[in-house]
């Protein structure tokens, strides 16, 4: 492998970062707070999680710790998938030869006939925002053709 | 729908993720990818990053993996790799069409309106920026995936197990 970092080395280090991150997302009280996210009806968690989970603040308000290295952001997929927010973290330099970094994503429930696997999965994703309004709709693009 | 995080569950999904990630031929693909740049890398990735494409190479990919683009807030690098273009069209597409939806959105959802409004206000830096891949009404790309002249550029590759509502990824490319 490029780099010298040998394949089973690699999956150490990901396990290694895996672990950290299911540390963080399983303790209270950042557990409780997703689980209460899930709770909502699913037009109220794009909201949620733009006031709550990624609001460093609030977070620190709630006594919530997030460990250096550790970045709570929102994305979006080419493949369209309904998601919500990403717990990451990136992998030291001298393993980024392949993957930079791994994350945990928390999506709403999804109808996976509807989320690409091919090559389409490589379209450009939509800008973030518009997923979180077009959630809270209940709506799809297509259906505003 | 209710969900409960449970690590032992997490950990057994990153398990089955890492599996695929780590094997030589997903990392060599990986590699590839990484080593090229614009329409090369979108040649690359719609020719062999697909699920169904790694298989064919010999990668153990799991059914209920997906390999996709990818964007991050607060990531300039890949800022100009968002379909932007499409997205406004979506928002004035809603405000003409779905009157209703809008209004129901600045009752009830008001702050996520504003990211809207700004959306629509974005000029992109460069008018040749391309869009996404055009698709027919099936949903099929209209575009030969080895033609020389794709309409849009990859940004990050990235790969996931679909467990439950907490999905295990990992990413590169793009600077995200």
């Amino acid at each position: 492998m490029e780099g010298g970092v040998a394949p089973a080395d690699l999956k150490n280090v990901m396990r290694e970062y895996y672990d950290e991150l299911i540390a963080f997302v399983s303790s209270e009280p950042f557990k409780s707070l997703v689980e209460e996210m899930y709770l909502l009806p699913e037009t109220s968690r794009p909201e949620f999680v733009n006031e709550k989970i990624v609001n460093l603040d609030f977070l620190s308000s709630i006594g919530v710790d997030v460990p250096d290295g550790i970045l709570i952001q929102r994305s979006s997929f080419g493949d369209r998938r309904p998601t919500l927010f990403v717990v990451k973290k990136f992998l030291p330099e001298e393993y980024q030869v392949a993957w930079e970094n791994v994350n945990l994503t928390f999506d709403q429930s999804q109808d996976k006939k509807g989320i690409a696997k091919d090559i389409s999965a490589w379209r450009k994703p939509v800008p973030y925002a518009l997923q979180a309004a077009l959630q809270a709709l209940e709506i799809s693009p297509e259906e505003l053709e | 729908m209710s969900y409960t995080i449970d690590p032992e569950a997490l950990k057994s999904e990153t398990d089955e993720v890492l599996d695929a990630l780590t094997s030589s031929v997903f990392i060599d693909k990986m590699v590839e990818f990484k080593a090229k740049k614009g329409v090369e890398r979108s040649l690359f990735a719609m020719s062999n990053m697909t699920p169904s494409q790694l298989r064919k190479a010999g990668a153990e990919i799991p059914d209920h993996m997906r390999v996709s683009s990818r964007m991050f807030e607060d990531d300039s690098s890949t800022i100009d790799f968002i379909d932007y273009e499409y997205g406004k069209e979506i928002v004035q597409k809603l405000k003409v069409k779905r009157p209703d939806l809008w209004e129901k959105l600045e009752v009830n959802h008001p702050s996520l309106v504003t990211p809207l409004i700004e959306l629509e206000k974005y000029t992109l830096p460069d008018e040749d920026t391309p869009l996404g891949i055009p698709l027919d009404e099936t949903g099929k790309p209209l575009i030969d995936a080895n033609s020389d002249d794709l309409p849009f550029d990859p940004y990050a590759a990235w790969a996931c197990g679909c467990g439950g509502a907490a999905t295990a990824c990992a990413g590169a490319g793009g600077g995200s």
